[in-house]
């Protein structure tokens, strides 16, 4: 086990700048998941940390040992690329051993580490086969056990389950979160675009975006627990890309602030986020947020013209049923026409019915001109 | 139905022209070995395609000659040729396709003028170079002027740009130094590229005929290409047509027995990674 930290980690190329800023720590044991859109550098971030890049300013220290200058094979780190590297032309035994035999460990000693990754990862029956002869999953394995038999400090995996088909892909998931645990709780640092996998695996995430396209900020977003990022996004960013589908959003002014939070009104209804209102004046422009499986869809459409705070008329104009529960497309009423997404396990609800949406203050984000959440 | 018809009379035509290709093809070659095994008399009367016996006198004639010395002057000046150039042309192409250092550029941008000069234009200086230095007349000579082969070097380095990185890296991350991870890694997956490097560069040398010409000038140094141009005009004037098709069969056989070896590494160049991803 070992802990990781980045500090003040900045990387140009020519003039492009990949990464900001980047400062964090991994404790010991920990998995880590290094999530974001293409392009925001975590793969770059990875690559730094493993010592294949070494063009980026800032410290990198692994067990309070800075390793800027150390060489990637002494970092003690093992890395499962995205396309899992195998060398095809070794068996699968030769492959997981091939680094064990350049560190010229005892025959007998790579032996049984061969063994005992194939046992885990049950590759028992393939070790005299060649890659080419084995399925993604198995081809995947294979390039775990490579990490695991070495024993490192750290391990990292740069979008392993992004060339795996949806079912497989889950199967992964978990034995990825299984050898978490099986391994002794080794440090792991995880790059993927995929939010479901980094909700799913990570004990902390840190969110990335491309500082491309934001320049004067940092390339990081928010650090935090999965469930921190979801219920609590730190800025406009974070609450766009955590969710699926995504958090709906609209543009508004802030009406009134009350001891309860900000009140605002969303096509003609009175509407209020229980939220800090600290920083925020009436008539201020803001951006309301509401996750749709935090709306709630009532077909009895007598409330039409009740004012009750936080509820608004929709129309239904497209329904995807996933089984547990359908994601209703609506057009809210009332106003230039925007759209609102809720998810509803009732299956009565029909295209084209007017549906009222209750959308609970308590469930409200409110976010400032600059994008910055209020604290809730 | 009449769809299929037309389908199944168009392959047939294929076909037909191909057998017809391939026929045209293979005729002088089939000739050539029939020819070898007639005797001098058969061959003036020209009675049949067909020779009356398999007569090897030929053959026994042309192996009890110089025609052994050239064969093992041409096969050894090959062999060297074909691993040294393979060698150097491999290393070069991994070099240019894979370090970043001064000069890159304009190495290569000289390369590419030097491949536009034709051969026969730096065949004359380059034989004035070797007889300065003392090598005229000497197999050194020949195998010095061809261990570069521009072609190659641009091959190899066109194989190593679309070669994964990510396996070099992960060779990088489980010790190898960078001659390690060419030599335990990029080489074994670079066989089929290697291979037809060896095929060409091994045809190319076998079949030289211009170069020892100019740099070879005793018989017992001459290569076979060479000695079998000679002795054709001293067979060919008492009409030993036998021993002079003998001489060329016996010539293409090693082309026929590399080729045939190497041949599955040839048929799976573009298959260079299956199984890494």
């Amino acid at each position: 086990m070992a802990q990781v930290t980045l500090r003040d980690i900045t990387l140009t190329r020519g003039t492009t700048a990949i990464l900001r800023d980047v400062s964090f720590t991994v404790e010991a044991g920990e998995f880590c998941v290094l999530v974001g859109p293409s392009g925001c550098g975590k793969s770059t971030l990875l690559r730094l940390i493993a010592g294949l890049d070494d063009d980026a300013s800032g410290e990198i220290l692994i067990d309070g040992q800075s390793v800027v200058h150390v060489p990637a094979a002494r970092r003690n780190v093992a890395m499962v690329f995205q396309g899992y590297a195998l060398y095809p032309h070794m068996t699968v035994f030769d492959n997981i051993a091939f680094a064990l035999r350049r560190a010229k460990v005892p025959t007998a000693e790579i032996q049984t580490r061969v063994q005992t990754a194939a046992k885990i990862l049950q590759l028992g029956d393939c070790l005299q086969r060649k890659p080419a002869s084995l399925s993604g999953g198995q081809r995947q394995r294979v390039a775990i056990g490579r990490a695991i038999v070495k024993k490192p400090k750290v391990f990292l995996f740069d979008e392993p389950l992004s060339n795996l088909d949806a079912s497989l892909r889950a199967e992964t998931r978990f034995e990825i979160a299984k050898l978490h645990r099986d391994m002794g709780s080794a440090s792991m640092l995880y790059v993927t675009h995929d939010q479901v996998e980094a909700m799913t695996l990570a004990d902390r995430i840190v969110l990335l975006r491309p500082v491309l396209q934001s320049p004067g900020l940092g390339s990081i977003v928010q650090v935090g627990r999965p469930m921190d990022l979801y219920h609590r996004p730190a800025n406009l960013f974070a609450a766009r890309f955590i969710g699926t589908p995504g958090m709906n959003l609209f543009e508004t002014r802030v009406a009134g602030l009350t001891d309860q939070g900000v009140a605002f009104e969303l096509h003609g209804q009175r509407c209020h986020a229980a939220v800090s209102n600290a920083g925020l004046a009436v008539g201020d422009l803001i951006t309301v947020g509401i996750r749709p499986e935090h709306v709630q869809v009532s077909l009895d459409s007598s409330h039409a013209g009740d004012a009750a705070p936080n509820r608004v008329l929709a129309s239904v104009t497209h329904i995807e049923a996933l089984g547990e529960h359908s994601i209703l497309f609506t057009n809210l009423l009332g106003g230039p026409a925007e759209a609102l997404l809720a998810k509803t396990t009732d299956e009565s609800v029909r295209v084209g019915d007017s549906v009222v949406l209750h959308l609970p203050a308590s469930a409200m984000h409110v976010f400032g001109v600059n994008g910055g959440a209020q604290v809730r | 139905m009449s769809r299929r018809l037309g389908d199944r009379a168009g392959s047939l035509g294929l076909h037909g022209f191909l057998v017809f290709y391939a026929l045209l093809t293979l005729t002088p070659f089939v000739w050539a070995v029939l020819t070898s095994f007639k005797s001098v008399r058969e061959i003036a009367l020209a009675e049949s395609i067909l020779p009356v016996a398999l007569n090897l006198n030929a053959y026994r004639q042309i192996l009890g000659s110089e025609f052994s010395t050239w064969f093992y002057n041409s096969m050894s000046v090959a062999i060297i040729v074909t691993i040294a150039s393979v060698a150097a042309n491999t290393l070069a192409g991994y070099a240019l396709a894979r370090f970043r250092f001064v000069g890159r550029k304009s190495i290569f941008q000289a390369l590419l003028l030097i491949i536009m000069v034709p051969a026969q234009v730096t065949m004359i200086p380059a034989f004035l170079i070797v007889a300065r230095m003392g090598l005229a007349d000497t197999h050194t000579a020949l195998v010095l002027t061809s261990v570069v082969n521009i072609g190659s070097i641009f091959m190899m380095r066109q194989f190593f740009i679309n070669f994964p990185t990510d396996i070099e890296e992960a060779a990088k991350l489980d010790g190898c130094s960078p001659i390690a991870t060419f030599v335990c890694i990029v080489l074994p997956m670079a066989a089929p590229a290697l291979a037809t490097q060896a095929i060409f560069i091994f045809m190319g040398v076998w079949n030289e005929f211009m170069k020892p010409l100019l740099y070879i000038s005793s018989v017992d140094n001459y290569m076979l290409t060479q000695g079998l141009n000679a002795a054709a005009k001293q067979y060919e004037k008492s009409a030993a047509w036998n021993i002079i098709m003998a001489g060329s069969i016996v010539s293409i056989v090693p082309i026929l027995l590399i080729y045939i070896g190497l041949n599955k590494y040839f048929l799976t160049l573009n298959d260079q990674t299956a199984g890494s991803k």
